[in-house]
């Protein structure tokens, strides 16, 4: 062991240790969360990624296709009745919608919401290690994205950017303890804060807490953003399926099931402007 | 000639670990297979790349280390740069460990793995989640981050003894 750290291998391992040492509190001082080597690796790695994506993706829908054998066997007794070419012409309208499916979405969004302006973008990694579901797109700084933007399917809302490199960001969700979203329940009004626990994302859901005992929110209820701050409003978070006390306050908490399939979505929409953002809003 | 012949296995053997451990790091972030979220998770990448240390010794280790943990902090949601530094210092450790104080073979290996892949996830949790102002750090220290140490810790054992044989057939051939 001596030998080893008299060596000019030690002293260029230490060399190296020193340096990422120095840069991590360099990056750390000025606040900065995305190393310099990140945009490169993320770079190099993106192409590749795509690729193993592809792959994962055939195989995933493979598997899944294997499983619902009866259903598709109804569905082509059903289909053998009808004539040959309807047949044809009929699946490729449906290869012809599912591929248009994601943009069209993206498209009535944008009409019914004209202040937004939006960046369609395609997950490209998911944290395996993230306990609140994390995962990271494939569009950054360049494509005009910015830390704190929302982020949502044609369902609901997602979460938002947490992070941003130059052709990627690391998307926040629902489902973490340091999202904190305004929201209302849609029947009600009633107002509360959706934000995640580790007790509720294992079950794929989030909690809206600090809600009054004197509000009438039930079961079923739809909770949506309240406006102001980061989120526009209006966007649909979920729905509820539990009530229960707080036992830290007098308020209530409600069990949030998302209504954007967070764990299973393949592209999702970055609102990166919408009217009012920035302006405060109660909880944001 | 035979020397060469050696430098050309050896060179084969590096190679053909970092596509392995890139095959791992591809699949295991790959956006279509999303691994259950809180105590079942487990990472297969973090046991390869400290086997590395464990098989190739310090110097090699570090530098697999050093690739792997920056490859992860690219898609990491709570390090930016902790798991390069991480990886590279523990592959270095473990490289030294195995040969200079432990017995190098197959138990003293576990042990390391064992004890490296919990450092691993016990330090990113005191830089990461407590020290990072996450709310609910405890909770996740016992909820996450000890359930992913532990079955990733049990997933570097049949990892290790797989790719010992493989390798072991690689250099023998």
């Amino acid at each position: 062991m001596r030998f080893f750290f008299r060596s000019k291998k030690f002293k260029i391992l230490l060399s190296i240790f020193i340096s990422l040492l120095i840069l991590a509190g360099v990056l750390f001082s000025i606040g900065e969360t995305v190393t310099p080597g990140s945009s490169v690796v993320a770079a190099i790695t993106a192409p590749v990624g795509s690729a193993v994506n592809w792959v994962t993706g055939g195989i995933t829908k493979f598997f899944k296709t294997f499983n619902e054998y009866d259903e598709l066997a109804m569905q082509n007794d059903a289909l053998r009745k009808e004539n040959e070419s309807l047949v044809s012409q009929l699946m490729q309208h449906q290869e012809a919608l599912t591929e248009n499916e994601f943009l069209k979405e993206f498209l009535e969004i944008k009409e019914k919401n004209k202040d937004y302006i939006m960046e369609p973008a395609t997950i490209i990694a998911r944290d395996v290690n993230d306990a609140y579901g994390g995962f990271t797109v494939g569009k950054g700084s360049l494509d005009g994205v910015a830390v704190g933007d929302p982020v949502i399917t044609s369902a609901g809302l997602v979460g938002f950017i947490g992070e941003v490199g130059l052709s990627y960001s690391k998307v926040t969700t629902i489902m973490s303890s340091f999202a904190n979203v305004s929201a209302i329940d849609r029947r009600t009004s009633d107002v509360g804060v959706v934000g995640g626990t580790i007790e509720f994302s294992e079950k794929g859901n989030c909690r809206m807490y600090n809600i009054s005992n004197t509000s009438s929110v039930a079961v079923g209820d739809y909770v949506v953003t309240a406006g102001g701050g980061m989120y526009p409003e209006g966007i649909v978070i979920g729905k509820i399926i539990s009530i229960m006390s707080d036992e830290l306050s007098i308020s209530l908490i409600a069990e949030v099931e998302p209504v954007a399939d967070i764990s299973g979505a393949e592209n999702v929409m970055i609102i990166t402007y919408f009217a009012g953002q920035g302006i405060s809003g109660p909880e944001d | 000639m035979a020397s060469s012949n050696i430098k050309k296995k050896k060179r084969l053997v590096y190679i053909s670990y970092a596509v392995l451990l890139m095959l791992i790091y591809l699949f295991e972030y790959s956006a279509n297979i999303s691994s259950p979220l809180g105590k079942g998770s487990f990472s297969l990448l973090v046991p390869a790349t400290i086997i590395s240390g464990i098989m190739f010794k310090e110097w090699a280790g570090a530098f697999y280390g050093l690739a792997v943990g920056a490859a992860i902090d690219v898609y990491s949601q709570d390090s930016f740069i902790f798991s390069t530094i991480a990886l590279f210092v523990i592959c270095c450790l473990v490289g030294l460990l195995i040969t200079r104080l432990f017995l190098n073979n197959t138990f003293s290996a576990i042990i390391l793995i064992w004890g490296a892949t919990y450092c691993f996830y016990l330090t990113k949790w005191l830089f990461c989640t407590l020290f990072g102002g996450n709310t609910e750090a405890w909770s996740y220290l016992i909820n996450i981050t000890l359930p992913t140490a532990f079955f990733t810790s049990l997933a570097g054992i049949p990892l290790y003894l797989v790719i010992r044989t493989v390798y072991r057939k690689i250099v023998n051939k």
